[in-house]
């Protein structure tokens, strides 16, 4: 197997493909056997002529012409670009030209293999001298570093020598066909050439003695060099001069490119290197209620649950899958997913006793497609009057809600805003003591905190407090709805009950602990 | 302190890198014209990039930093390089190949009425206009006539001349680039208090103006050297340590001194990192003031070994032929001459 490795030093690939204008500002993607072939034969004739002999070079790129077509590694980032240039003629003349490239990563390479090729080792020791002194490939802009590579085999090739787009079984389409131009072996120029002097009427060099040419043969002769490496290097003004539409020393061969090989633009969620720093995760989307009247605290749970239907009724409009994405349904989640899908948490941000805003909480972060739903929600359903209108007011962080929410924040004393129900059964003998249950209580509270993540600081005070205010309220747990909207849910606390705790270090933001602390129960807020 | 190009003598090329920052503010200026807009694309990353300077303009540059204006010859430490100048028919200075953008291949050089130079090519090239073109004796001329051609490329489109088939690429080329942009929207008026709805086409009259700039975290201007091109060229130890000391020189001549690119582009090196070498990392770039005080000695040396005249510019007269156009005209300051 022989293998090479390009890298752009420069990042940028400039070549235009054969029979294009430079103005249509095409890029010649992957660069093809052609094209190396020449760029060989150029640093030969440039660098190493002195080093190397004709022959020597005419039997290296007849071992590549002959062989099986490579096949290509493709760089998977790669920006198809343009720039724009007013070139300066003589006097006050400025032509506009074109100048496209490809962008690509500097340490992306674009590796060409060839699988069942071994060349001599006087055919590598050219080879290896023509990468090394290979300036650039294409365009003199496209500065190139070339080597021979020993593991090859380690890379995915992604463009492969065949005439099929499609996935026979399935239909689908699996890329796009580019024909690539490639030498013809030295024996078939030969047969070509010839039949193309026959049939223009011009005598070849072993038919003896030639009459006088007319302009058009001369021209024709020209591009038809006897010798294979200089019908390769006959220059592209002289072959389009003559009228060849393609080189007659090439060939044409189908390779499935990767559709998107090259894009116009970057895709957004290409994921950017971080420089060290750590990467902001969008984990929260904050909506603004409006309607009147609107619902109160005390409804918590009832707003939540309506949030998360609203969600999956707009799933079914918006998303391919029609179904809510796991991490805000909560379903078909690793065993390992332990409260990381969403949290629909009404909040009282003005302290009126109403819900005027709604944080949805994804500690696992927002894939784009929860993040298309959310910002397509418009309304929520009441059972009565007239539907909440829902204005989102931002995604990101949690920490970037801080100023604004109080979930959001990062402190080491919370209390309750909606009341705690724990979430496991007690046993008989603590239910008949109160004084056990209490512990058997902030033993459960502990434990759900310690499974929500490794490294969290832990809970050093727990304190029940009788009441709460809002609004101008005392509100007492039990003047809150407490009860899922699901039917047929185990629930091990019906009372619930107003919690004071204190983390041994500063924790943030949102903490929702105990039954249904997805949908708005047991909800708390920094104390102040 | 002496040059030292030990490792650089088996190296394909010579890679460097220099981080540049606005010497002032956060904003530059990109290149452009208003029709065609600012030469933004996406990078691999998703990021936006803009093309600050092209080669071709980053070569004129290279050439610009070597030209005393003042005293129409090369600045002093270059004294004694082979040229072409061109005076008009009243012996007034017109032009020369290094600042030409096409250099030896200028109209002004080879459309003229004075075929001096020319016939010099055609007679030196004389048997190349069937086969392959000999690179190493295009070299050898272009040495003794335009030394600077050897660096930035040449391209002798005349059919006259080995049918129009001798060129050889650039040996230095650079461009700068801008990662991560922003663009920074500005304006404001240029007021008439005396009459601000005056006729603006005559100077007149309020004129309100829209500014487009931009800012980013990451200016590079790139270079790369072929120093296997340089070898290539057949023309001795001591002219390659000249081509490449000239190549050094102009880059640290541009990042020292040349990069006011544009009125509101003035752009300088970063201090951290600078200029980096990023192939061969054995290499430590020489400074300025080195390669200043090497660089004669160099020269010197190469016109011993290549028996030059004491002149070493030759000097040629511009008369337009009949076919020629009159007079040169100015170039839009902004324009960008491809090589």
């Amino acid at each position: 197997m022989l293998a090479i490795a390009f890298t752009f030093p420069a990042g940028r690939y400039h070549a235009t493909p054969w029979g294009r204008h430079v103005n249509e500002a095409d890029v010649a993607w992957p660069p093809d056997l052609w094209r190396l072939s020449r760029a060989f034969i150029a640093t030969w004739y440039r660098k190493l002529d002195g080093q190397f002999s004709r022959d020597q070079l005419h039997g290296l790129l007849a071992s590549l012409a002959e062989a099986e077509p490579p096949s290509y590694r493709l760089p998977e980032h790669v920006i198809h670009a343009h720039t724009r240039h007013y070139m300066p003629g003589k006097g006050d003349k400025k032509t506009l030209v074109f100048d496209a490239f490809a962008r690509l990563s500097p340490d992306d390479a674009l590796v060409i293999a060839w699988q069942n090729l071994s060349l001599n080792t006087e055919q590598y020791t050219l080879l290896d001298a023509l990468l090394v002194n290979l300036g650039y490939l294409g365009r003199a802009e496209s500065w190139v570093e070339a080597r021979r590579i020993d593991d090859a085999a380690e890379y995915s090739y992604n463009c492969v020598p065949t005439d099929l787009d499609i996935d026979i079984e399935t239909g689908e389409v699996t890329g796009e066909i580019v024909r690539l131009l490639a030498p013809q072996p030295p024996s078939e120029y030969e047969n070509f050439r010839g039949a193309q002097l026959t049939q223009a009427g011009i005598a070849t060099e072993s038919q003896g003695h030639r009459k006088k040419l007319k302009s058009d043969q001369k021209r024709l002769l020209s591009t038809l060099p006897p010798e294979w490496i200089d019908a390769m290097a006959v220059d592209t003004s002289e072959l389009q001069a003559a009228g060849w539409s393609a080189p007659p020393c090439a060939r044409t061969i189908s390779y499935r490119r990767p559709l998107q090989a090259l894009k116009t633009a970057a895709s957004k969620t290409t994921v950017r290197p971080t420089d060290g720093q750590a990467k902001t995760v969008m984990t929260t989307a904050r909506f603004a209620l409006y309607g009147k009247p609107l619902p109160r605290i005390e409804d918590a749970i009832r707003i939540g649950e309506a949030l998360r239907r609203a969600a999956n009724i707009k799933a079914n409009h918006v998303l391919p899958a029609k179904l809510l994405p796991p991490e805000l349904s909560g379903h078909d989640l690793p065993e390992a997913n332990r409260h990381g899908h969403a949290f629909w948490l009404p909040e009282d941000a003005d302290d009126d006793g109403a819900i005027d805003h709604l944080l949805v909480h994804v500690p696992d972060h927002l894939t784009q497609d929860a993040v298309r739903l959310l910002t397509s929600l418009r309304a929520l359903k009441r059972d009565e009057g007239e539907p909440l209108r829902l204005i989102l007011e931002g995604l990101g962080p949690a920490s970037a809600f801080q100023s604004i929410s109080r979930y959001a924040e990062r402190a080491c004393t919370w209390r309750s805003v909606t009341p705690y129900l724990y979430p496991w059964h007690l046993k008989k003998p603590e239910l008949r003591d109160p004084g056990a249950a209490w512990a058997a209580i902030k033993q459960q509270l502990r434990k759900e905190w310690s499974m929500r993540g490794a490294g969290l600081p832990e809970i050093e005070h727990i304190e029940e407090l009788p009441e709460i205010a809002a609004g101008g309220r005392k509100l007492r747990a039990l003047r809150f709805h407490r009860f899922r909207g699901k039917r047929g849910l185990t629930q091990p606390d019906t009372h619930g009950r107003l919690l004071k705790i204190r983390f041994a270090s500063a924790v943030r933001g949102p903490v929702a602990l105990g039954f249904g602390c997805h949908f708005g129960l047991g909800m708390f807020q920094p104390l102040e | 302190m002496p040059l030292n190009f030990d490792s650089l003598a088996s190296a394909p090329r010579l890679l460097l890198e220099a981080r540049l920052q606005p010497i002032q503010g956060t904003r530059f200026q990109p290149t452009g014209f208003p029709n065609l807009g600012h030469a933004t694309y996406d990078g691999p990353n998703g990021e936006r990039m803009l093309l600050v300077e092209s080669a071709q303009s980053m070569a004129n540059r290279l050439e610009t930093v070597c030209w005393d204006k003042a005293a129409d010859d090369w600045i002093a430490p270059l004294q004694g390089l082979p040229l072409v100048k061109v005076r008009d028919k009243d012996g007034a200075a017109l032009t020369n190949t290094v600042l030409e953008a096409h250099r030896i291949n200028s109209p002004y050089i080879l459309e003229g009425k004075d075929k001096t130079v020319f016939n010099t090519l055609k007679s030196e090239l004389a048997g190349m206009e069937e086969g392959p073109v000999d690179i190493k004796q295009l070299a050898v001329v272009l040495l003794k006539l335009d030394t600077n051609a050897l660096i930035h490329g040449v391209f002798l489109a005349k059919s006259e001349l080995a049918g129009g088939r001798l060129r050889l690429p650039r040996v230095l080329s650079s461009f700068i680039e801008a990662e991560d942009v922003k663009e920074a929207q500005s304006g404001g008026v240029k007021n008439d208090h005396v009459n601000p709805s005056g006729d603006t086409a005559r100077g007149f009259g309020n004129v309100p103006f829209a500014r487009s700039e931009f800012t980013s975290p990451k200016i590079v201007a790139y270079f790369n050297l072929d120093l296997a091109q340089i070898r290539a060229f057949g023309l001795g130890t001591t002219v390659s340590e000249l081509l490449i000391a000239l190549s050094l020189f102009k880059i640290q001549a541009l990042l020292s001194s040349g990069l006011r690119l544009r009125t509101a582009c003035d752009l300088e090196v970063n201090e951290e990192p600078g200029l980096i070498v990023t192939r061969p990392l054995d290499f430590e770039m020489p400074s300025l003031s080195d390669l200043e005080s090497a660089l004669p000695e160099l020269i010197a040396q190469v016109a011993e070994e290549q028996q030059w005249p004491q002149r070493t510019a030759t000097t040629l007269t511009w008369e337009p032929t009949t076919k020629a156009k009159k007079g040169k005209a100015d170039a839009p300051a902004d324009t960008e001459a491809a090589d």
